[in-house]
């Protein structure tokens, strides 16, 4: 029993409820849906008009990722929710704050999962239309291949994720009302909000919080811990869903021993307050994490389409003194022959190296015998090497990054290494080359950006060219 | 089976500072239609919100069939409130808000708040918002009635409405209990359009419970005693006076006690003029006390 009535009773209440929810934010849905589909078109448009006044051999373009803009939106949504049922007069209608507080997670759920359907179709409409745009026209690539497996996971993330946003948002309305914190939760909100800004800009414009960086961090990190920077999709899932377990079961708990039929004028502002510092807070957090640069916006790693295999060339020993090995290296786009890089540097008789350039960072490191050791980055200070000792070049090609994607996947680079050796001078070449497609249209249609925190980061894994200087 | 619909005992209100209600206890029968009357600001309304279970009470007991109305869905279930400022969601027609009713209260008589709607040509594909104060009045008061629930509470039932339709809407209650009787509590400041039907009458004045009489009762004996000032004096001494009053045009007394046929006698034989008193006229005495004094004196000279 539940405060006299059957749970079943109470959740028959909360059904009833929630279709009138429902149906009165009719409107409001049908108008969301209306702007959405507006903007896609909109951003169509503008992506079209991009490709076209674009000069670039590789031009690339990035339609607006509509998963962003839901957690930018939805908490706005779920915080209004629960802002009305927290401070809306007591209905006609047959109801307990339970079963009212039942029917507004309910709408909230409804409207999230809704959502972030409308999302995936907005997503699959627009990569259907691409993509025959890209059977008609061969240079027009799309810059993510269709990955069903993701969509599903992407999808059930942003679920998990707004559902622990929306159980949060009631069980703050919960707090507000049942414990009349109408001072106390906004004032958190806005430390939490005060502590978590300087991260993002504010120890740089406004020198006199520097104070509050490390706390910030502090709380930042806690938080990544749990939420931001989970290492797995389960384990980011299951403190979604536990916490939203534990929050609503607070809540409940505190609805049923806690009445909150009062105080609704006061909670209002209270109420106002604190959901707009978490709003900023989510915003600030997801700008900094969810959404930031660092962030790979799609699951798959340049080292998926990067050939993987190192190459190793054994290289002879220069015989006669004064000899020098010539690193060659270049970079150029297939089908090119003027819009190359091209960079040289020496092995000499004792073995110093100097360093090249690329299309890339060259690192060149050695073994010591005991270890490696890496060579200075701009290569100046030049190193002797003992012959027989391993000489290690690690490319990491260029990235392109272009309107913050990365287009090294679509450029398929290869490389190549080879040698070639003087017989009068004894001299080798050492020639590194680095290949990529140069020409198309790309469009990049990301979706679930916020899937970028749970997949491996693409730059644990470059190619390298393992070059071995033979023994004497 | 309870015998009451409503059980209060102490019941008190308090929003913040202000007592609203103080130590209210009374019962309202299963079956009977109770009549809320005083001024306004008097605590009608919150009463009637504490027993609907929209708002706490501060302190007391308050039962409504048997449970506490507040957070309680079977007691919620088995009334309905209907106050003049009712609001929904923006935008919804009458018709759709009558499918709301039917949905929420399980003996909501759809056909019969149609035939209603008819009756007073109200239009249903019309929005409640563009309605005007009257009505929307008759709208709610239609709701509420199909609601058909155990206990209904009218808070100001008529307000807005022009004389027909108020004497209609009387007639309709009237017929509405004898055909499905139940309990009803109605607050009005129109009494009298309303006290033949009423089987008992709650006077509230400044959020104190001065009576709680059935309409019988208090017509037995609410009389007014009017006659020579000593006269007077000298008759009501030791009698329950609630109001009296002396001035060059009246000289009255209202009393509120059995009046036996002694004392119709004793009266006439001082020469005092006894008259009986309505529900509603002694409700404008029990709640008479203004802060200036009486009304003649607003044209007199400093």
């Amino acid at each position: 029993m539940l405060m006299g009535n059957t749970v079943k009773a109470e959740f028959v209440n909360a059904t009833k409820l929630f279709k009138l929810k429902l149906r009165d934010s009719r409107r409001g849905i049908l108008l969301a849906l209306i702007a959405m589909f507006a903007l896609v078109i909109l951003n169509g448009l503008m992506v079209w008009r991009g490709f076209a006044d674009s000069t670039d051999t590789l031009a690339s373009q990035s339609m607006f990722d509509f998963s962003a803009l839901l957690l930018i939106l939805a908490p706005i949504a779920i915080a209004f929710i629960f802002w009305q049922e927290a401070t809306g007069k007591n209905s006609i209608y047959p109801q307990t704050s339970i079963s009212r507080f039942i029917s507004s997670q309910m709408l909230s759920f409804f409207l999230v999962f809704a959502a972030l359907g409308i999302v995936l179709v907005l997503y699959l409409l627009m990569s259907g239309i691409f993509s025959l745009v890209s059977i008609w026209q061969p240079n027009f690539i799309l810059g993510y291949s269709f990955n069903a497996s993701f969509l599903a996971l992407g999808f059930l993330a942003a679920l998990f994720f707004l559902f622990m946003v929306t159980t949060a948002f009631s069980f703050l309305a919960v707090l507000v009302k049942a414990f009349r914190f109408y001072v106390v939760i906004p004032l958190i909100g806005s430390i939490l909000f005060v502590l978590l800004f300087p991260i993002l800009y504010a120890s740089r414009a406004m020198p006199f919080l520097d104070f509050l960086y490390a706390p910030s961090v502090l709380l930042e990190r806690s938080f990544t811990y749990l939420y931001l920077g989970p290492q797995t999709l389960v384990s980011f899932l299951a403190a979604c869903l536990l916490t939203s377990i534990v929050l609503i079961a607070v809540g409940l708990i505190l609805k049923h021993f806690k009445l909150d039929e009062r105080g609704a004028d006061q909670a209002q502002w209270a109420l106002a307050m604190a959901y707009v510092s978490c709003v900023m807070v989510i915003l600030v957090v997801g700008a900094s994490s969810y959404l930031g640069d660092e962030v790979y916006l799609y699951p798959s790693s340049a080292s998926d389409v990067f050939p993987q295999e190192t190459q190793t060339i054994i290289i002879d020993t220069p015989a006669r003194e004064g000899a020098t090995m010539q690193i060659m290296a270049l970079s150029y786009h297939r089908g090119s022959s003027d819009d190359f890089e091209m960079g040289s540097g020496t092995l000499g008789s004792d073995f110093v190296m100097t360093g090249g350039s690329l299309g890339g960072d060259l690192s060149i490191r050695y073994d010591k015998g005991f270890a490696f050791e890496w060579l200075s980055e701009d290569y100046a200070d030049s190193r002797p090497v003992s012959s027989g000792r391993q000489v290690v070049f690690e490319y990491t090609p260029a990235l392109f990054d272009m309107s913050s994607e990365k287009l090294l996947e679509l450029t398929q680079p290869a490389l190549h290494v080879s040698q070639s050796k003087d017989e009068f001078s004894n001299n080798q070449d050492l020639i590194i080359s680095h290949s990529y497609e140069g020409e198309g249209a790309v469009l990049f249609v990301p979706i679930w950006s916020m899937m970028g925190l749970i997949r491996e980061n693409a730059r644990n894994s470059y190619p390298t060219i393992e070059v071995t200087v033979a023994a004497e | 089976m309870n015998n009451y619909a409503i059980v209060a005992e102490g019941l008190s209100k308090r929003f913040g500072k202000k007592q609203v209600l103080t130590d209210f206890s009374f019962t309202i029968d299963a079956v009977g239609i109770t009549g809320l009357l005083g001024r306004n600001g008097s605590g009608k309304t919150t009463l009637m919100k504490i027993c609907a279970g929209h708002i706490t009470k501060t302190s007391g007991e308050l039962k409504v069939w048997g449970a506490t109305p507040l957070n309680n869905l079977s007691a919620r279930s088995r009334l309905v409130y209907s106050s003049h400022d009712v609001s929904y969601s923006g935008g919804l027609t009458l018709g759709v808000i009558l499918a709301d009713y039917q949905l929420l209260f399980p003996d909501f008589d759809m056909l019969f708040a149609q035939k209603l709607l008819d009756y007073f040509t109200i239009n249903v594909n019309g929005k409640y918002s563009k309605a005007s104060q009257g009505v929307k009045s008759l709208f709610n008061f239609i709701c509420a009635l199909a609601a058909r629930t155990p206990l209904t509470m009218f808070d100001e039932p008529t307000l807005g409405m022009d004389t027909t339709v108020r004497k209609a809407v009387c007639e309709i209650l009237i017929r509405e209990y004898n055909e499905h009787p139940r309990a009803f509590v109605i607050s009005s400041h129109l009494m009298s359009e309303m006290e033949s039907f009423l089987d008992a009458v709650m006077i509230i004045d400044q959020g104190n419970l001065v009576l709680h009489e059935s309409v019988d009762t208090m017509r037995q004996k609410a009389y007014q005693l009017e006659g020579e000032a000593e006269v007077l004096n000298a008759f009501i001494a030791g009698r329950n006076v609630i109001y009296r009053t002396r001035s060059e045009l009246t000289n009255l007394a209202i009393i509120y006690e059995a009046a036996c046929d002694q004392t119709i006698i004793e009266a006439c034989a001082a020469g005092l003029l006894l008259k009986g008193l309505s529900p509603e006229s002694l409700y404008m005495y029990l709640s008479r006390e203004t802060k200036g004094g009486e009304l003649a004196c607003l044209w007199e000279t400093p």
